[in-house]
């Protein structure tokens, strides 16, 4: 047998074995399982809307995702590369007596499986696209078929992009420069038919979507036009979106291994960023998100004693790790929830959307990595003292979020600015809410356990610890139906009572809970 | 000074320390010896109030987790603990900040005996692996802590900075401190221990104090204890 396929089924193997006998690791795979079930049975409730929306508007939908992937994976070739190796196989394989090509192929297998489970949770979406939509599982499948395929192709061209270009300054700038213009020659494309001709915005971006010329969209629109072939029935769009993938495997294949047959060097960057990247999570050390150039600026501390100097601090960190008021991350979901704004015509949706990132953006914040050093429990000051300093800086950046996230909507969508200031409120106390379930789970679990189940269980806990703010808020805008967006308000009460209990309760976690840096 | 009586910590079934029990006073240096995984970094997790455990941790009469215990305790935890966006000067600022100290000239004075003087306006992010372990040393020792606790000081220092460090040791040592120092590299506390504590399985197996050696080095009581499985 050969080596690599030795390596493979082992690391095959050993993963399966893994997880029988780690129970955590087996009740997260059921979880993961079954919630994709919960998900499926509910999207088939029979509860279906009474008009569909265009299904054409999803396929923008896909091609806006696909392009979006395509450009987050694909600018890494301009930066560190990309690699589809493990700092095991730089270390084992590369030193190995092995063709440099049967190594490349072997890595774009291993690439292919991991493309496959980047894009698990579109399988998850299925409730609402198919009752939005009308869009069946199948249809699903093959969404996130070409979003692993999508994935996997970006991947090889930010490699083959970093392979010719990164020994030359020069070169690099001027592939830049085209990789940046395509897209911007595509964007400004669809805006200019889209907003230039006086038609409703909304059917003209969807119509201009889907029109011929997006499908040259590099990678991103050949995908969708197959994902949209196979929903229709097409299967000739299919044939061509495959033919043109194997063609796109092929050029980029023979590129790297022919042009550049001695790439080891190429990966090894990329490769050890992403292995100090794993042994940082590893190792529980905070993962800074910081730009690659940090500009310093002044140094030092102007003020905080005690508790307050970790609030000081996290205002320096802040102030060099971020370009805006906040942060990139909560940035991209503010664009995606006006997108859907903008697309749905339904502030409620859009919102719920948001908060359903919220449980991600909150719990990746300056005090959530603070946890993971040693230094916040050491410090000589009352345990809550130190949560509240640590805390401090959610605030501004919750309010920056949530105007940047919903002043828009007063434009995109008219919402009455009432509404919009009850958006904005009830954005910033599911922010707060949402700190205080990760304090509980911090509490209870401190920083050890299986990850992926502590992931669910947070999620849980978030979507138990919203449901009192949620009813509270469809209860008054029953109660007291005044003005539109009152439930807002409803909400906003209710999870900031609920939100300063759960903080309050876990006052002490400074003290009592664990660190595990493990 | 530090004083560990009956401390047990399990994680879930896994019994990481049994019923451990040691004291080390004032101007004294314990070390911790022992294979990996023997418990070492547990029970010094467990002293610095990081971890839950059962029995009883003191720092000079104080229980472990108070404010007055952990104004006294400075600690090098096993990996180094540096946030990516301060300067190495500003570490240390914070460090005093929170312990509500003024700066009396240590901090520089810290950072020039472990090579960092000129790097102190770095990013914690741009430092090596190294120099990041120096700097996690400088900030568990500018607050001038009277218990200081090393967990693998060593690993990735350069011979200047171990060098240092071990005057670091013997200069603790005789202002009075308590030390404790858990470490593979046996020869770098050759020349300052007091006592010797090794750990295996979660407990100690054997204890020598540094007036018990038979004129014997620590590395060769250490293989000849644990090798021999004795129990003293």
């Amino acid at each position: 047998m050969s080596s690599l396929v030795y390596l493979l089924s082992r690391k095959f193997k050993n993963r399966l074995r893994e997880i029988v006998r780690r129970p955590s690791e087996l009740v997260a795979l059921v979880i993961f399982i079954g919630l994709i079930a919960v998900t499926f049975v509910s999207g088939n409730s029979g509860i279906m809307q009474d008009e569909m929306r265009s299904i054409e508007e999803f396929y923008a939908i896909v091609l806006a995702l696909y392009a979006f992937e395509f450009v987050m994976i694909a600018k890494n070739g301009f930066l560190n590369g990309a690699s589809m190796f493990s700092m095991a196989d730089v270390n084992f394989l590369f030193t190995s007596p092995k063709k440099s090509q049967t190594l490349l192929t072997f890595g774009l297998f291993n690439q292919l499986g991991r493309s496959l489970m980047l894009g698990v949770f579109i399988l998850y979406q299925y409730s609402w696209v198919h009752d939005t939509y009308g869009v069946s599982f199948s249809a699903l499948i093959a969404i996130l078929v070409g979003y692993a395929a999508n994935a996997f192709l970006s991947q090889m061209l930010a490699m083959l992009i970093y392979s010719l270009t990164s020994s030359d300054d020069k070169k690099c700038k001027t592939a830049k420069a085209v990789f940046y213009a395509v897209v911007l020659l595509f964007v400004a494309a669809l805006g200019y038919l889209s907003f230039g001709n006086g038609e409703d915005i909304l059917p003209a971006v969807v119509k201009n979507a889907n029109s011929f010329f997006m499908n040259f969209f590099p990678i991103a629109g050949f995908l969708r036009f197959g994902v949209a072939s196979f929903i229709s029935g097409e299967y000739k769009g299919v044939l061509i979106a495959l033919g043109c993938f194997v063609l796109c495997v092929a050029v980029f294949y023979l590129l790297v291994s022919r042009l550049k047959s001695d790439y080891y060097e190429d990966v090894l960057k990329a490769t050890e960023v992403s292995f100090s990247a794993i042994t940082a999570q590893k190792e529980g050390k905070a993962s800074e998100t910081a730009p690659r150039n940090v500009k310093t600026g002044k140094t030092g501390f102007k003020k905080g004693e005690g508790a307050s100097a970790i609030a000081e601090k996290h205002k320096i960190e802040n102030r060099r790790g971020k370009v805006f008021a906040v942060n990139m991350l909560s940035l991209v979901f503010a664009v995606i929830t006006i997108g859907f704004a903008f697309f749905m015509k339904e502030p409620v949706f859009a919102f719920a959307i948001n908060i359903y990132f919220s449980i991600f953006t909150v719990g990746s914040g300056r005090w959530a990595r603070e946890l993971l050093l040693p230094y916040v429990y050491l410090i000589p000051e009352p345990p809550f003292k130190k949560l509240l300093n640590m805390l401090k800086e959610q605030l501004p950046s919750s309010i920056a979020e949530a105007v940047i996230t919903f002043l828009p909507f007063y434009f995109v969508l008219k919402t009455p600015p009432l509404e919009v200031l009850g958006l904005i409120l009830a954005k910033i106390s599911f922010n707060f809410l949402f700190v205080g379930v990760n304090l509980v789970l911090q509490r209870i679990f401190g920083n050890g356990g299986n990850k992926a189940l502590l992931i669910f269980l947070y999620f849980v806990l978030a979507f138990v610890f919203a449901v009192p703010g949620v009813a509270g808020g469809i209860g008054l805008s029953f109660v007291l139906p005044v003005f539109e967006g009152i439930m807002f308000f409803g909400m906003a009460l209710v999870n900031i009572i609920v939100g300063a209990i759960t903080i309050f309760c876990s006052r002490n976690i400074l003290t009592t809970s664990e660190y595990n840096n493990k | 000074m530090l004083c560990v009586k009956n401390v047990t910590k399990k994680y879930g079934k896994v019994l990481a320390n049994n019923n451990v029990s040691f004291d080390i006073g004032s101007g004294e240096i314990a070390v911790l010896l022992g294979p990996n995984g023997a418990g070492k970094s547990t029970i010094i997790k467990c002293i610095c109030g990081l971890l839950r455990f059962e029995g009883e941790i003191t720092i000079d009469g104080n229980e472990n987790k108070s404010l007055e215990a952990k104004k006294l305790l400075g600690y090098v935890p096993e990996m180094p603990a540096v946030y990516d966006l301060l300067t190495v000067h500003e570490h240390l600022e914070f460090m005093l900040r929170s312990y509500r100290m003024e700066d009396d000239g240590t901090a520089d004075r810290l950072l020039e005996r472990f090579e960092l003087l000129d790097k102190k306006d770095k990013l914690g992010k741009e430092l090596s692996k190294g120099m990041q372990q120096k700097l996690s040393i400088c900030c568990a020792l500018v607050h001038k802590p009277s218990v200081i606790i090393f967990d693998e000081p060593m690993v990735g220092l350069d011979p200047h900075a171990i060098k240092q460090l071990k005057e670091v040791f013997l200069e603790l040592k005789n202002s009075g401190a308590t030390v404790l120092i858990s470490t593979h590299m046996i020869d770098s506390v050759e020349s300052c221990w007091d006592k010797a504590y090794i750990m295996k399985d979660g407990e100690f197996c054997a204890e020598k104090s540094a007036d018990d050696t038979d004129g014997k080095s620590l590395e060769d009581l250490f293989f000849e204890l644990t090798e021999s499985g004795e129990k003293s």
